[in-house]
């Protein structure tokens, strides 16, 4: 868990105080992702660095744990907490291994537990460690020198990561390729994260909450299909889009919008179809490919399970909408 | 005229390794001492760039300061301390001439270092001296090297001057053969003092190639090669 509270950074500059954190307020819950979103110079890589204190902040808190992180030096803080950034910085003069070893080194662990460890945390990683243990990071690709980035952050098995825009510099097949990879090592993990991110498709992608930063301040803090659904002022609606919603159908699994009842479309006519964890963004594209309005759905048998319909997709996403309308009343409502 | 050097190099086999020798250690000592000051006072001034300005300027003014003038310089001062001629305002005078190079390339070579390697260091919890001792000094170790190379083989040369005050060394030979006007002992001085630097700065360059990082090796960088 890491709560922000009141955080603010206010630079000295030789035109004067420039704002770059106002008062952020945050909590994320434990095993979650939070993504700190924005436009270049909205403040949310100062708050990323104010956690562990690469930027010392100008007042404000902020708790891990519950522990408030000024309790601890700054150099405990720091091996207590996985950090990732962009330009990756593997140490060119160490190998892979040793590069994986540095904190645990440094926090006195043995020999053997380090190596186990190393080993470990490579195959988590989706790198032979026969292979890569003993190369030098000039060895290796932009997508694997990140991979053992993470797995270096992640090497004292830190509660807490931080993650500064981590996989910008990748090529974008090998980018999406390491999020779901990252996503899936998450759900065995459940740290807590926070991610820096100016990507919103990324940040929908990869985050269980989104923090949308703007001129040092927080925006908005919600789910990503809250964040599309409801933005909470012209910048957030401005940032994320006017094509938001089509942005929420990655965030819906099929299963979530089945119709059971619906009789099977006869495979003659329909030779397409989606199993219930495809997101509904590819039974969109596949239903507007083929120039229909539903799909059958079927399991891993190849057993029919039910159908999705565009009405039915219409309805799930619309459905935060009107619950809206019902709470403001009929004279408010989302702009749309 | 050749033939007549080349017998009093052949005769003076003995002498001339010993000078060689005499003039090895000076500059080694000197080289040491210089390696002993540089390279820290490099690193420290990396930490405020106003004093690394100052020092770099001052460690320029020194090397313009001729040898000859400087060991003159010395002496009245260095009198004081019975110590006017000879080894030890020789080993000072090299101390100072190579203390440019290795400071500018320390500081170089330091302030170079990928700022996102110092950010991933400092993110990571190594203290300043781990990150000095882990990261910055094996990355600056190449840069470093090329500028006490390019120290020595200036220093041999100037060693080769403070035969003049009565250092020993290779000079003897040349400052020998100007006041007896014998072209044979100049020319063994000035043949045995080049031959000594080029030997040394290949020594030096196969001794900087073994102490490169191994992770660096593909990109390798040489400053100063011959």
């Amino acid at each position: 868990m890491i709560r922000l509270e009141e955080l603010t950074k206010i630079f000295e500059t030789r035109d004067g105080r420039a704002v770059a954190a106002d008062h952020v307020s945050m909590e994320v819950r434990e095993g979650e992702i939070c993504i700190l979103l924005g436009p270049s110079g909205c403040g949310k890589t100062t708050t990323l660095k104010m956690i562990n204190r690469l930027i010392p902040p100008t007042s404000g808190k902020v708790f891990i744990n519950g522990q408030d992180t000024t309790d601890y030096d700054t150099i405990t803080l720091r091996r207590g907490v996985g950090y990732v950034i962009q330009q990756i910085g593997l140490f060119p003069n160490m190998t892979v291994a040793e590069n994986i070893g540095v904190v645990p080194r440094m926090l006195g662990w043995d020999k053997r537990r380090i190596d186990r460890r190393i080993a470990e945390l490579l195959e988590m990683v989706s790198l032979d460690p026969a292979v890569f243990m003993k190369r030098f990071p000039k060895e290796l690709s932009g997508g694997q020198q990140q991979r053992v980035g993470v797995a270096r952050a992640l090497a004292a098995d830190p509660p807490v990561l931080l993650m500064d825009e981590p996989f910008g510099a990748i090529d974008p097949i090998n980018r999406g390729l390491i999020q779901d990879e990252f996503l899936k090592m998450q759900q065995k993990l459940g740290k807590t994260i926070l991610f820096v991110s100016h990507d919103i498709d990324e940040a929908v992608k990869m985050g269980d909450k989104i923090a949308l930063f703007s001129e040092g301040k927080l925006q908005q803090f919600d789910s990503p299909d809250n964040v599309l659904a409801h933005p909470a002022n012209d910048f957030v609606a401005d940032f994320v889009g006017r094509d938001r919603t089509l942005k929420r159908l990655p965030l819906t699994c099929v299963a979530d919008v089945l119709e059971t009842g619906m009789p099977q479309p006869d495979a003659g006519t329909v030779r397409v179809h989606v199993t219930g964890s495809d997101d509904l963004r590819t039974a969109v594209s596949l239903m507007f490919a083929h120039e229909l309005d539903q799909l059958p759905c079927m399991d891993g048998q190849g057993r029919y399970l039910g159908c999705v319909t565009l009405a039915g997709i219409t309805r799930h996403l619309g459905q935060t909408y009107r619950n809206a309308d019902d709470r403001s009343g009929p004279a408010g409502g989302t702009e749309g | 005229m050749v033939l007549e050097i080349w017998l009093y190099m052949v005769h003076n086999v003995d002498l001339i390794v010993s000078r060689t020798i005499e003039h090895i250690s000076l500059v080694g000592v000197a080289i040491g001492l210089a390696i002993l000051t540089g390279v820290p006072i490099g690193i420290a001034i990396t930490q405020n760039k106003r004093v690394a300005s100052v020092v770099l300027y001052i460690g320029a003014i020194i090397m313009t300061i001729p040898s000859i003038a400087l060991f003159g310089l010395m002496i009245p001062v260095l009198s004081k301390f019975g110590q006017g001629i000879g080894y030890v305002p020789a080993v000072i005078a090299v101390l100072l001439y190579s203390q440019l190079p290795i400071i500018r390339n320390t500081y170089t070579a330091i302030t170079n270092v990928d700022p996102a390697l110092r950010e991933a260091a400092r993110g990571m919890g190594m203290t300043p001296l781990q990150r000095l001792r882990k990261v910055e000094i094996p990355l600056a170790i190449p840069v470093i090297m090329a500028g006490i190379r390019s120290a020595v083989v200036l220093n041999i040369g100037i060693m080769a001057i403070a035969a003049y005050i009565g250092a020993g060394g290779l000079g003897v030979f040349i400052s020998q053969g100007i006041s007896q006007t014998d072209p044979r002992q100049l020319v063994t001085g000035a043949v045995a003092v080049s031959v000594l630097a080029i030997v040394a700065d290949y020594a030096l360059l196969w001794l900087q190639r073994r102490l490169e990082p191994a992770g660096l090796k593909s990109a390798r960088v040489l400053e100063g090669a011959p």
